[in-house]
């Protein structure tokens, strides 16, 4: 391995839809280290919400802005990589920041914290893994973003391409198909890898918004909001106090699902009530608020059994119950789910100085959409793996259908799937949808939702 | 134990892979346990919450006898004190080496009695790494300014955790944190560095040299140390509880011995939030939300910094007197290469901006990477040095090439007191500074008097010095030793030899006592006898 000057740093940064996970390399280690913000109170992954703090004109971001939500002065950004994928600006001041603008400084800030640990730091390659559903949709804005960093060395990669990274560096390349559920706060997204000819191939194959962390913990919420209610002898909860209940599940739930992983009831301390006051969650009322999400969860692992082995990365394996049924009913290979994505990512910085065998990745993209008609002219209108907003004019006709369009790498298209659309919601002959895709493997599933004019 | 299982690494050339070298650093307000990783050859920290990433432990003990006793201890006794302020205990390493006892329950406890419930944890979390696992050793940090009483007491809690004396030893913990300095960073000969450890209940500063370095060893060596037991983020929530207090006395006309047990326990954990945003922010809003008429107050970075002056002061002497009473001399800022910031009550930025005041350089002030746990895994490089495991080329941690010799020297002055009938004074034995394997000092009394009762006994008052310019009244009891029954000769013809030492493994002095006789005149008796002096229960010897 060549040398690195002492405060020359090598960074990689997984971003995903709640929080970014940040390793490095230094002169010292080698290999790549997780870096706790929190110096080592265990808080690897800080929040993608920014602040922006009207009198000192300055950014907080991570958990400095999440702790100084609501303090007056002060105007928060969440979800960064949402901001990115809908292309919104934030108004500042009078002025609009663009949603590049935004990711750099997200991200410089985050570079500058290094100087804390060296104060002559300097950063001389960066690489940023993206969540695989998410990567063709945003690749343009974050490219534009980073490119304000000068003298950096940048790559923006797939999350399963950092996993792989990594496999190959702890030597332990995967053999025949392998599967990557990503467990993150809004999905539980697949991607499968498969080795053909020195050549990887990636395939962003299906999601599962309904099984995903935000899921679980709204059916937690609503649980302790009646226990609160049921205890206080409340008719209603005021926004205070929902609010007090969510942020008590949050700190709480570490032990919560602590206590289900081991079959034990649960205490749960509601501190912020005048008198504070316990209630016990006990193990039978958990088991029968989580099984749903287990069984739809077994259901949709079920369909995979032919995969060789299963990689595991996300938040959602801190639950621990998911990686139990998981585990269960395939092959798991032992990685660090919350580390390998950053892991991997900043190996890919390093690749000028820990080198590690050049890999061919094919990201197959299928591309979906549908015929549109813009200025006069029909044009493929992609569709992604999130909210898709239309209107469709029934021109006095009471039934319509949708063709849903298939679009491969040579530019030619094919019709995947015909939709029969209905007026019933209709207002002057049009009706607004929603589409949402969902793959699953070969097939394309588009579920419909029909939204008020 | 030590011995048996260096003997053993030495013979099969690794370690045994269920055997455990652990290093605890047991925190005033976090514990963090870290273990020697065989298979990469480095320390780990240990997470205690199996899989979510939390590592350092709340040093926080409750007694809970809703349906028969229970102890809960660490994160959920720490989210629960609200609900349990009498049951539950805080900050008990301040209590360390004291007398006083914590009622719980219908039973007194001792802070040992205490620590030992947190170590007990640790340890728990230990064992579900590896069910097999033996341990092998065990190194506990304490604070540079721990006295024998204090150390004492940490290695009996260690004791009633379950831990056999033999397995047990202790570090400074800023002697720590420039091992694990050493082991990440690239060192240079000739440099000095000073960590700064500063924590929720303690203020560590040791300045460290590298006064050897080749391609296959190097020497560090401590050049001063300093700090105070009771100087810590602690007292800073303290003080900006009191401008809390002052707060609502000023807005609702609610003095504090008005408020509840559960507001106070709020006010006390909102302090300590109040603390750690303001790291990060320069201004917060505070709610007060269990008045009668709630209400909200902004409370500025400038305004805390402003309420704990007293405090950013008096850490800025301790720096100061750290480099003035170098063991070698005083030391110029300027000859400080690099000062380390580990502890979590570093980041507060206050302590850079005092840092700088002294230094007159930013670029020399680094941030540790993981202060919460540069203390345990210094603590576990320290086990492993002992252990002989980084002797062996095999076993050294990835990167590191050489053999790390480190000098552990006695934090304080031990001593006697000597009285004069119309004074009393401090005479030194072993003098801070002192490498632990010269520690041993020999002072020789010739017993005079004029009654039989002064010729056949002899009082010795052990006394550890903190501070050099502490006098007599200021010095600390170690323990009082009484030799009663000494052969009976007329005045100065008894000579005693007293030996003190102090132990490396724990810090702790030990001595010994030697009738010599008279030369020419009295033969030395058969009166030989080893002592551990105590501070709450006086020694007696019998001579006969």
């Amino acid at each position: 391995m060549m040398n690195l000057s002492e405060a020359n740093y090598i960074v990689g940064i997984d971003v995903t839809e709640n929080e970014a996970t940040i390793s490095y390399i230094d002169q010292k280690s080698l290999k790549p280290i997780i870096y706790d913000r929190s110096g080592g109170y265990g808080q690897v992954s800080i929040p993608t919400v920014m602040q922006y703090v009207i009198e000192e004109k300055a950014w907080l971001i991570g958990e400095h802005a999440n702790m100084n939500r609501n303090v007056e002065g002060t105007l928060i950004v969440d979800h960064l990589l949402e901001i990115l994928l809908n292309k919104e600006e934030v108004e500042i001041g009078g002025e609009k920041i663009c949603p590049e603008r935004l990711l750099f400084i997200y991200i410089e800030n985050i570079l500058e914290s290094f100087k804390q640990l060296n104060p002559h730091a300097t950063i001389s390659s960066l690489s940023l893994a993206l969540p695989d559903r998410y990567y063709h949709d945003i690749i343009n804005e974050v490219e534009n973003g980073l490119k304000a960093f000068e003298n950096i060395k940048l790559n923006v990669v797939m999350s399963s391409q950092a996993v792989f990274e990594w496999l190959q560096y702890i030597k332990q390349p995967f053999k025949g198909r392998t599967l990557i559920f990503d467990y993150s706060y809004n999905n539980f997204a697949t991607s499968r890898l498969e080795t053909k000819d020195d050549t990887i191939h990636l395939d962003l194959i299906s999601s599962k918004p309904e099984i995903a962390i935000s899921d679980v913990e709204k059916v937690f919420i609503e649980e302790l909001n009646l226990q609160y209610q049921h205890h206080l002898k409340l008719q209603h909860l005021s926004k205070e106090e929902l609010l007090n209940i969510k942020q008590m599940l949050i700190e709480q739930e570490q032990w919560i699902f602590q206590k289900y992983a081991k079959k034990q009831s649960a205490k749960v301390y509601y501190s912020f009530a005048y008198p504070p006051f316990q209630k016990v969650l006990n193990y039978k009322r958990m088991d029968e608020l989580i099984m749903p999400f287990r069984i739809k969860l077994e259901k949709f692992i079920d369909q995979f059994a032919q995969f060789d082995q299963v990689i595991l990365i996300g938040k959602g394996c801190k639950l621990q119950w998911p990686v139990d049924i998981i585990s269960e009913k395939m092959n798991v290979l032992a990685l660090n789910p919350y580390e390998v994505v950053s892991n991997g990512c900043c190996l890919i910085a390093a690749h000028h100085i820990i080198k590690q065998d050049e890999i061919k990745f094919n990201i197959q993209q299928k591309e979906y959409g549908i015929m549109v008609e813009v200025n006069e002219k029909v044009i493929f209108s992609p569709l992604n793996n999130h909210a898709n907003h239309f209107i469709i004019d029934f021109e006095d006709e009471s039934e319509a259908s949708l063709d849903i369009m298939r679009k491969d790498k040579e530019n030619n298209f094919k019709i995947e799937q015909t939709i029969s659309l209905n007026n019933a919601l209709a207002l002057h002959n049009k009706i607004r949808i929603n589409l949402k895709l969902t793959k699953v493997d070969e097939d394309t599933t588009i579920k419909i939702e029909y939204l008020p004019m | 134990m030590w011995e048996k299982c260096k003997k053993g690494i030495k013979e099969n050339n690794r370690l045994d892979e269920n055997w455990f070298i652990l290093g605890i650093d047991l925190g005033t307000t976090h514990s963090v346990v870290s273990y020697y990783n065989t298979i990469n050859n480095r320390p780990e920290p240990i997470d205690i919450s199996q899989g979510f990433g939390k590592i350092p432990m709340p040093s926080v003990v409750q007694y809970r006898d809703e349906i028969g006793p229970e102890w809960i201890v660490g994160d959920e006794a720490y989210k629960s004190m609200i609900m349990y302020p009498d049951d539950t205990i805080t900050s008990i390493k301040r209590k360390m080496g004291t007398n006083e006892e914590i009622q719980l329950g219908d039973k007194k406890y001792t802070p040992e009695e205490i620590s030992a419930f947190i170590l007990k944890e640790l340890l728990q979390h230990t064992i579900r790494l590896n069910p097999k696992g033996i341990l092998a050793g065990v190194v506990v940090s304490v604070p540079y300014d721990f006295d024998d009483s204090a150390k004492k007491a940490t290695v009996k809690a260690c004791q009633l955790a379950g831990l056999s004396e033999s397995l047990i030893c202790l570090i400074e913990e800023p002697k720590a944190a420039a091992l694990t300095y050493h082991f990440k960073n690239t060192l240079t000969e000739g440099r000095k560095i000073m960590v700064f450890d500063f924590g929720g209940g303690t203020l560590d500063i040791t300045v460290f040299h590298v006064s050897q370095m080749t391609s296959e060893h190097i020497h560090l060596q401590v050049i001063s140390e300093g700090g105070d037991a009771y100087h810590g983020g602690d007292q800073i929530d303290d003080m900006i509880l009191e401008k809390l207090y002052t707060i609502i006395f000023d807005e609702t006309g609610l003095a504090n011995d008005q408020l509840s047990k559960e507001n106070k326990v709020e006010l006390i954990q909102t302090a300590r939030d109040i603390k750690e945003r303001l790291s990060g922010v320069k201004k917060v809003r505070v709610p007060f939300g269990f008045c009668a008429v709630p209400f909200m107050k902004e409370i500025t970075r400038a305004e805390m910094e402003t309420i704990i002056e007293p405090f950013i002061k008096a850490t800025r002497q301790l720096v100061l007197k750290t480099l003035a009473e170098g063991y070698f001399g005083a030391i110029h800022p300027s000859d400080v290469d690099i000062v380390l910031l580990e502890g979590g009550s570093s980041s507060m930025p206050w302590v850079k901006d005092m840092l700088i005041s002294i230094f007159n350089d930013y670029e020399k002030i680094y941030s540790s990477d993981k202060p919460a746990l540069n203390i345990s895994i210094g603590a576990t490089y320290y086990a492993a040095i002992k252990m002989g495991l980084l002797e062996h080329p095999e076993m050294m941690a990835i990167g590191i090439g050489q053999t790390v010799n480190f000098e552990i020297t006695v934090p304080h002055d031990i001593g006697f007191e000597i009285d004069y009938g119309y004074k009393k004074d401090f005479h030194t034995m072993i003098s801070r500074g002192t490498p632990y394997l010269l520690a041993t000092k020999t002072q020789v009394f010739t017993l005079t008097g004029d009654t039989k009762e002064e010729m056949t006994n002899l009082k010795i008052k052990i006394l550890e010095r903190m501070r050099k310019e502490d006098k007599i009244e200021k010095c600390r009891l170690i323990g009082e030793v009484f030799i009663e029954g000494l052969p009976e000769r007329p005045s100065s013809k008894t000579k005693l030899k007293v030996t003190l030492s102090v132990q490396e493994d724990s810090g702790i002095v030990y001595g010994d006592i030697e009738d010599l006789g008279y030369p020419e005149m009295f033969e030395p008796s058969a009166f030989k006898a080893s002592f551990s002096p105590n501070r709450i229960e006086r020694t007696i010897i019998n001579a006969k």
